[in-house]
C-alpha cells in the first residue's frame, strides 16, 4: 500500500490506512497488554503517532507493515516506561478512555485470544534485549526475518543470526524457540 | 479488515480524521498555522498531560444552541460537553448541582493560565475520567469516585486561531490564581 506519505494530510486516504491495518495494531497491542483500557489509549497512540510520523515514512528502510509495527513497538515501549516511572507516584491524572459494552466485550475477547502470547513473551523475558527482540518480532508477531530487521533498524542478516542464537539459548524445548520463518 | 467497527473504533476514527484534516489545513495555512502542528497527539495523551489544542470548527447554527451539557449517567459519572467557550459561571453552577466543584475559566484568545498551579490529585484505580478536545468540541467525563472527596476540576480554555486550547485537571489541595499567559508554541 502506497499511500502512506499521503495519509498525514488525507482523511481517506488515512482512514483506508486505519481500516486496513485496525485489527494487526490492536492485536499487537493485546499481546503485550491485558487491561482493555490501556489497550485502546495505546491503539490511539499508535495511530497518532503514525499520522505524525507518515510524511516520514522512507520505502527504502523497510516495508509500510515493518513501518507501522517499529511505531507501535515504540509507543509501547514508551508506555512500558512510563508506567515503571510512575508506578509508584500520583497515579494518572485523568484516566483512560472510556469504553461502550460492546467494544469492552471485543477487547477482552481480543486480550483473551493473545494471552498464549503474552505467556510465550514471558518465557523468553530471561534472553538479552537484542535476542529477544528478533525472537519477539518473528516468532510471536509473526513478522518476516526482512520485516523485523526492518523495525530493528538491523539487516536481514544480523535478524538471522540473532534469530538462530536466541533459539540455542532457548533450547529446543521452548515452543518460541522453533517459529516459522515467513518469506518476506 | 472487512469487520464492522465498534464503538470505540469509530469514535477513533472520527478523532483521528480530524487530527489529519487539521493537518491539512495547517499544511494550507503555512508558517502561522504550523502553531497547532502536533496538536493531535495531545488529544490523546491529554488524561496525563491535561492540556490539549485542537482545531475546533463552529457552525453557525451551534450559536444558537447551548454553551455546555452536563448530564449525570446511572453510575454517577459526570459528562461535560462544551460546545462554546462562553457561560463559564453557569457551567461551575451546573456542576455543583451534580456535586462537582469546579474553577472554570475562558481566556482571552492564545492565552493559558500560568502551569502548575494546582497538584494534581490521584486517580481512582482504571478510572474512567477522561477529557478530550475534538472537532465537536470539549468533552470531560469525570469518574464520581475522582471527584468524591471535595476535589475540584479545573478547566481553562481559549480560542487559538482557528482552534480551541482546552486544559482540564482535578485536584484535592489549593488551587493558585490563574495569571494568564501566551499558549506556547508546539
Amino acid at each position: 500500500m502506497d499511500i502512506i506519505g499521503g495519509f498525514g494530510s488525507d482523511p481517506n486516504l488515512f482512514e483506508a490506512f486505519y481500516r486496513e491495518h485496525l485489527e494487526e495494531v490492536q492485536r499487537f497491542v493485546a499481546r503485550r497488554v491485558d487491561d482493555p483500557h490501556i489497550a485502546a489509549d495505546l491503539t490511539a497512540d499508535i495511530f497518532v503517532a503514525v499520522i505524525e510520523g507518515a510524511d516520514g515514512y522512507d520505502p527504502r528502510v523497510g516495508p509500510p507493515r515493518a513501518w507501522l509495527f517499529g511505531i507501535a513497538r515504540n509507543v509501547v515501549l514508551t508506555e512500558y516506561r512510563r508506567r515503571a516511572r510512575f508506578s509508584r507516584a500520583i497515579g494518572r491524572l485523568g484516566g483512560h478512555r472510556v469504553l461502550e459494552p460492546d467494544a469492552l466485550e471485543h477487547a477482552i475477547e481480543r486480550i483473551d485470544a493473545e494471552r498464549p502470547a503474552r505467556v510465550l513473551r514471558t518465557g523468553i523475558a530471561g534472553l538479552t534485549p537484542v535476542l529477544r527482540d528478533v525472537l519477539e518480532l518473528i516468532a510471536i508477531d509473526e513478522l518476516s526475518v526482512t520485516e523485523a530487521a526492518a523495525v530493528l533498524g538491523i539487516s536481514p542478516n544480523t535478524a538471522r543470526v540473532r534469530l538462530h542464537r536466541a533459539r540455542r539459548q532457548l533450547g529446543h524445548a521452548n515452543p518460541v524457540a522453533n517459529p516459522v520463518e515467513v518469506s518476506p | 479488515m472487512n469487520r464492522e467497527l465498534d464503538t470505540f473504533e469509530v469514535a477513533l476514527l472520527h478523532e483521528l480524521r480530524t487530527v489529519v484534516a487539521g493537518r491539512a489545513d495547517t499544511a494550507q495555512r503555512g508558517p502561522v498555522g504550523a502553531f497547532h502542528r502536533g496538536s493531535g497527539r495531545k488529544i490523546f495523551l491529554a488524561a496525563a498531560a491535561v492540556a490539549a489544542t485542537v482545531l475546533l470548527t463552529l457552525t453557525p447554527g451551534a450559536l444558537s444552541s447551548p454553551a455546555y451539557a452536563v448530564e449525570q449517567g446511572s453510575n454517577g459519572d459526570v459528562t461535560v460537553r462544551i460546545d462554546r467557550l462562553e457561560d463559564a459561571q453557569q457551567l461551575q453552577r451546573a456542576l455543583r448541582g451534580f456535586g462537582v466543584t469546579a474553577d472554570v475559566r475562558y481566556l482571552g484568545d492564545g492565552m493559558q493560565c500560568t502551569p502548575n498551579r494546582f497538584q494534581p490529585a490521584a486517580s481512582a484505580p482504571r478510572s474512567r475520567t477522561q477529557f478530550s478536545v475534538g472537532s465537536n468540541g470539549i468533552s470531560v467525563v469525570l469518574d464520581r469516585r475522582d471527584v468524591s472527596q471535595g476535589q475540584t476540576v479545573v478547566i481553562s480554555a481559549s480560542h487559538v486561531g482557528n482552534g480551541v486550547h482546552g486544559e482540564v485537571g482535578i485536584t484535592a489541595g489549593p488551587l493558585a490564581p490563574c495569571l494568564p499567559v501566551p499558549v506556547p508554541s508546539p
